[in-house]
């Protein structure tokens, strides 16, 4: 009987929309309303929920970025510092293969423990050809001279330490004199002749001489000129064109 | 076991000093750690301790300087000596009292070294000796010689005693006879 009635009602489009429309319309509107107020609440919730999931992946992104960032900074750092090595060997190659002297590169591995003296200690020793009063020298100028040897390093004397004394020459007098290292880590040029006309900005070079060094490398610029009466020759101090705290690699002149 | 910690101690000292050492320096000056170290072994630990650690020191330093061979050697040794001596009468020894013996420690090798330089190689300027390198070193070795000297005294020794006495209860296990965790266990007891 119910089946009947069902298909009848199937069958019958006037009899759907009429006996059913004042009870199916209310509780469709009421449904839809629902449907409207969880829909929203879905979409809030969704995005409550999607911004929570969102912020822990977030703290977890976070996290790793900063991880990331660590490491590029460091990389970084290290990429920078290897770039600026590449240029200062860079310098020490190109002043090697231009050079007409031999010349070996070296790495300074340590300093005077003291404050008395001035020498660094060199990766290189006997093994690589180096002996006692070698040259050293940087693209800047003169360093020192070799005044100690291992088979596997070598003792450095600045130029700035008191008892360096390199030959050198004013290079606009061309008055020769020597060098040596201060009390103060500067150095002082002697036995300049006191009718010298040297003065302050004048570069001051190594004459060759000694044989250490050949002539013509930079040691450093006239800071001021001392003259006392009745003396037979005049003093300059100098500043050394290199900067002996920043050294980190240097050529040893193997042979003039 | 422990002769072999001694020597790499006193060689990580040296390397220190070459080295690293390099990067805490004021207006050029670095301390002379290896100094300091031999005052408190000599004070601490007696002569023969004392002068042992100042020969290895001194050599050390010897070998890495540009000086005189020998000049750190001699003088680190009779730190260390008289070091030794001074701690067997010392009574109650305070910070400011370590750092002022310290300082005049350094002033005193200071003289020696300028003593050598005169004789070898002429200096011309005193004053910049005095004033560049003596003084300021004296009072940064004074100062790193306090600062080690109250970390020590907090960390293991007790009030009241000689300075050698402290090392026979408790005190430095390395400068010492007898362990820093012993001490703990009496102090407890």
């Amino acid at each position: 009987m119910l089946s009947l009635v069902a298909v009848m009602i199937v069958l019958s489009p006037s009899l759907q929309k009429r006996p059913f429309h004042f009870i199916g319309a209310p509780i469709s509107s009421l449904l839809v309303r629902f449907q409207t107020g969880l829909t929203a609440l879905t979409g809030e919730v969704g995005d409550v929920w999607r911004g929570y999931i969102a912020l822990v992946q977030a703290r977890r992104e976070n996290q790793r970025f900063v991880e990331q960032l660590h490491q590029l900074q460091a990389e970084n750092l290290r990429l920078q510092e290897l770039a600026l090595e590449n240029s200062r060997l860079q310098q020490l190659l190109d002043l090697k293969n231009t050079s007409p002297i031999k010349l070996t590169a070296a790495r300074v591995v340590g300093r005077d423990p003291t404050n008395w003296h001035k020498t660094v200690m060199i990766n290189k020793g006997e093994q690589d050809g180096l002996g006692v009063d070698m040259g050293v020298i940087t693209p800047a100028g003169v360093v020192g001279r070799v005044i100690r040897t291992t088979p596997e390093a070598s003792q450095v004397l600045l130029l700035t330490d008191q008892n360096s004394s390199i030959a050198a020459l004013v290079q606009r007098t061309r008055d020769e004199g020597l060098v040596e290292g201060t009390e103060g880590g500067l150095a002082r040029m002697k036995y300049l002749p006191i009718l010298s006309e040297v003065g302050a900005g004048d570069m001051i070079l190594t004459s060759g001489l000694t044989g250490i060094f050949p002539k013509g490398m930079m040691i450093g610029q006239v800071l001021e000129v001392q003259k006392k009466e009745n003396a037979l020759f005049q003093v300059v101090r100098i500043k050394p064109t290199v900067d002996f705290a920043k050294i980190e690699e240097v050529l040893v002149i193997l042979r003039p | 076991m422990k002769p072999v910690l001694y020597i790499l101690g006193l060689i990580s000292l040296i390397l220190f000093q070459t080295t690293l050492l390099e990067e805490v320096t004021i207006l050029g000056i670095k301390p002379d750690l290896a100094l300091i170290v031999v005052y408190f072994f000599g004070i601490f630990g007696g002569e023969v301790r004392g002068v042992m650690t100042g020969l290895a020191l001194g050599y050390f330093m010897d070998l890495m300087s540009g000086g005189v061979w020998g000049i750190h050697l001699v003088t680190k040794l009779t730190l260390g000596f008289l070091a030794g001596l001074l701690g067997r009468t010392l009574m109650n020894v305070s910070v400011i009292f370590t750092g002022v013996i310290i300082a005049l420690c350094s002033i005193i090798q200071g003289l020696v070294f300028l003593l050598v330089s005169y004789i070898t190689s002429e200096p011309e300027d005193l004053l910049v000796f005095l004033s560049q390198i003596m003084l300021p070193q004296a009072i940064y070795d004074g100062l790193v010689g306090c600062c080690l000297f109250w970390f020590l005294s907090r960390r293991f020794l007790p009030k009241q005693s000689t300075a050698q006495e402290w090392l026979r209860n408790p005190a430095l296990s390395a400068l010492g006879r007898g362990s820093i965790s012993s001490t703990r266990v009496e102090k407890k007891a």
